[in-house]
């Protein structure tokens, strides 16, 4: 048995492939909650926490942008400042802005509902113990027809 | 020819490399690294102090700061807004986020910049300005918020 670089470099691509394998199958639904599921509940809920706070913070961000608007808006009044068309903030364009963020605010909260319910979804789940299993459509998945019955559909 | 292809691709390398890492490693927790998780609103306050007297404005105080911890891991986050003045009397919002390193352990500059000013994106319409124009301005953005970060970091008090 020689050890020469080819050999290396044959055994190196197949230890990667090998591990490659394993990080793939450690992480199918159905394999990951049974062999770990104490790291995979606590990945689902740190996921749906961290995206619930990052929501809030995009949706205070874009808040705090319509305030600012307002802000310039109101010292342009004030100051009876009215800047020509070739400049990016014009009364017009502040206006528009000020109300493109009102109209993302409304979206934005959507999205902070959404993250809550991603979150109570994934602390359901590790309180009921889920797993994929492998069946191919039990009772807990419905089936799209059902669904299209259920939406009154044909 | 190819020795001075070589040497120039080299020197372009190292400008993006130093540029990269003085701004994702070194800058953003620069003078908050004694700062634990929970001293979020000194680590806050820092960096809006730093952040003003960076970009010439007048730190005045904050109007909310929020500090969001994760149960399930190590993530902190805090941001607020900064009420700051310019030189010639206008009132000014500044959006100060920090994040905490999990992997560091300390707090983090992450995202800093003063909301709805001149060159912000909130004023875009579909027509105004045009692809050439937005361009110009992203670039000034990244390029003007890099120069901050070193004013910054070259008037820094604490190591």
């Amino acid at each position: 048995m020689r050890i020469d670089a080819t050999r290396v470099v044959k055994l190196g691509l197949f230890l990667c492939l090998a591990l490659t394998f394993y990080k793939g199958f450690m992480k199918l639904p159905e394999v990951y909650p049974v062999l770990d599921p104490e790291r995979f509940y606590r990945g689902l809920i740190n996921d749906g926490e961290n995206s619930l706070v990052m929501k809030e913070r995009h949706f205070d961000f874009n808040y705090q942008t319509g305030l600012a608007v307002a802000m310039r808006l109101r010292e342009m009044r004030e100051r009876g400042e009215t800047p020509p068309d070739t400049a990016l903030v014009t009364r017009e364009r502040a206006e528009l802005a000020l109300g493109k963020c009102l109209a993302k605010d409304a979206r934005n909260a959507d999205y902070v509902l959404l993250a809550q319910e991603k979150l109570d979804r994934a602390r359901r789940l590790k309180a009921e113990g889920w797993s994929l299993g492998w069946s191919l459509g039990g009772a807990d998945f419905p089936r799209f027809d059902d669904l299209g019955a259920e939406a009154g559909r044909p | 020819m190819k020795k001075i292809i070589l040497a120039l691709l080299t020197v372009l390398a190292l400008a993006i490399g130093s540029f990269a890492f003085f701004n994702a490693w070194v800058y953003p927790p620069m003078g908050l690294t004694d700062l634990g998780k929970d001293q979020y609103r000194t680590a806050w306050e820092r960096a809006a102090k730093g952040f003003c007297e960076s970009s010439g404005l007048t730190f005045q105080g904050d109007t909310f700061i929020k500090y969001r911890p994760v149960e399930t891991g190590d993530e902190a986050y805090c941001w607020g807004t900064a009420l700051c003045r310019t030189a010639d009397g206008r009132e000014r919002l500044a959006w100060i986020y920090l994040e905490w390193s999990a992997k560091r352990k300390l707090w983090t500059r992450s995202y800093t910049l003063v909301l709805a000013d001149d060159d912000d994106e909130a004023y875009y319409t579909p027509a105004f300005p045009k692809q050439l124009g937005r361009a110009a301005t992203a670039l000034s953005k990244i390029m003007g918020e890099n120069a901050r970060h070193v004013r910054e970091y070259m008037g820094r008090t604490t190591p």
